[in-house]
């Protein structure tokens, strides 16, 4: 036994709770946990139930947000109300970059995808008990590259292409531009043009798409 | 029985393996996709399959798989309780659906007799 906690190092005995709807699934939680003697999973549910976090006050409250009955940032504010020392993991299979932010937005310390490797999961859980976070590589990497992507083509446009590139995602028309702007419709006509050309899209549904994707306009 | 786990979320994978390990079938090879080239070339006698988050949709992915496993007993397993959503399963070549809300107890009841039909 001391062999063994000496091979982990200086980790600590965590405590988790699971919050998940099906009872197969938190089986399969409480299998993998089960894989590191230093974890015991101190009770689950199937929606975020404060009184007994309250009363158990995990180290780590282990959250699945696939079809929650609330909003995650609801079911994580829930959670930290009711203890606010744990620390949430988020578990999910959605590959959203949108979802990851909000997610983490709401204090969540690790966005967990569920094809991760049990062996990643034990790690990620001795992480955030130390005060780490945790984002999902492949997605945080996608943001970056879309970002990255973002950057080089953004740079090339002037700020008032810019700013016509945000009145299209908006749904203005080269008319309704013109007259905000204060310029001609031919003008505005030109603008588009060479947006098209410097983003690399052929249509003005492409202008949006970039706009919205990039966050460009919301 | 030599069964073939299609399961495209890892967390999950352990687990599985160790019910399914005690309801009698025997786990040689694990995917989390659908490649039907593989689940011929491992010929299982069953095919266990978590039909949730797997790409193209759960009934679609039994009709390949069903085609690439034509004797196979084709076992799926599902967060859906909906016995509408069992019933497409049925149609698109499941021989038996699992929800994820039930017990490991009923999981492992109704395996051991699926093994015992088969």
């Amino acid at each position: 036994m001391n062999g063994t906690l000496a091979s982990l190092g200086r980790r600590h005995a965590v405590r988790l709770f699971i919050v998940e709807p099906h009872r197969l699934v938190v089986e399969a939680l409480r299998h993998v946990y089960s894989m590191d003697p230093l974890f015991s999973v101190v009770g689950d549910a199937p929606a975020v139930d404060s009184e007994q976090i309250a009363l158990l006050r995990p180290d780590v409250i282990v959250l699945d947000i696939d079809g929650l009955a609330v909003t995650i940032e609801e079911a994580i504010d829930a959670c930290e109300s009711a203890s606010p020392q744990s620390r949430v993991c988020v578990l999910s299979a959605q590959h959203r970059s949108r979802t990851m932010q909000r997610a983490l937005s709401a204090k969540a310390a690790a966005y967990v995808l569920k094809d991760t490797a049990p062996a990643t999961i034990i790690e990620i859980i001795h992480a955030i008990v130390a005060g780490d976070y945790y984002a999902d590589p492949r997605i945080a990497g996608a943001m970056l590259r879309r970002r990255s992507t973002r950057s080089t083509e953004a740079s090339e446009l002037s700020s008032r292409e810019f700013e016509i590139v945000r009145l299209i995602a908006d749904g203005l028309s080269n008319r309704e531009i013109g007259n905000r702007l204060t310029l001609s419709e031919k003008t505005v006509k030109n603008h588009v043009s060479h947006i098209l050309a410097k983003l690399k899209v052929t249509a003005r549904s492409g202008i949006a798409v970039y706009a919205v994707r990039n966050g460009i306009v919301n | 029985m030599r069964t073939y786990l299609i399961e495209p979320q890892t967390i999950f994978v352990p687990y599985l393996r160790r019910v399914l390990s005690i309801a009698g079938f025997d786990v040689v090879a694990t995917s989390q996709g659908v490649d039907g080239g593989d689940i011929s070339a491992h010929d299982p006698a069953a095919i266990f399959v978590d039909v949730d988050y797997l790409e193209r949709g759960g009934p679609t992915a039994l009709c390949r798989i069903r085609d690439a496993a034509r004797s196979a007993r084709l076992i799926a397993f599902s967060e859906s309780s909906d016995a509408t959503f069992a019933a497409t399963c049925v149609i698109s070549g499941a021989d038996a659906v699992f929800s994820k809300s039930d017990g490991e107890e009923k999981l492992l009841r109704a395996l051991r007799q699926t093994v015992a039909t088969t």
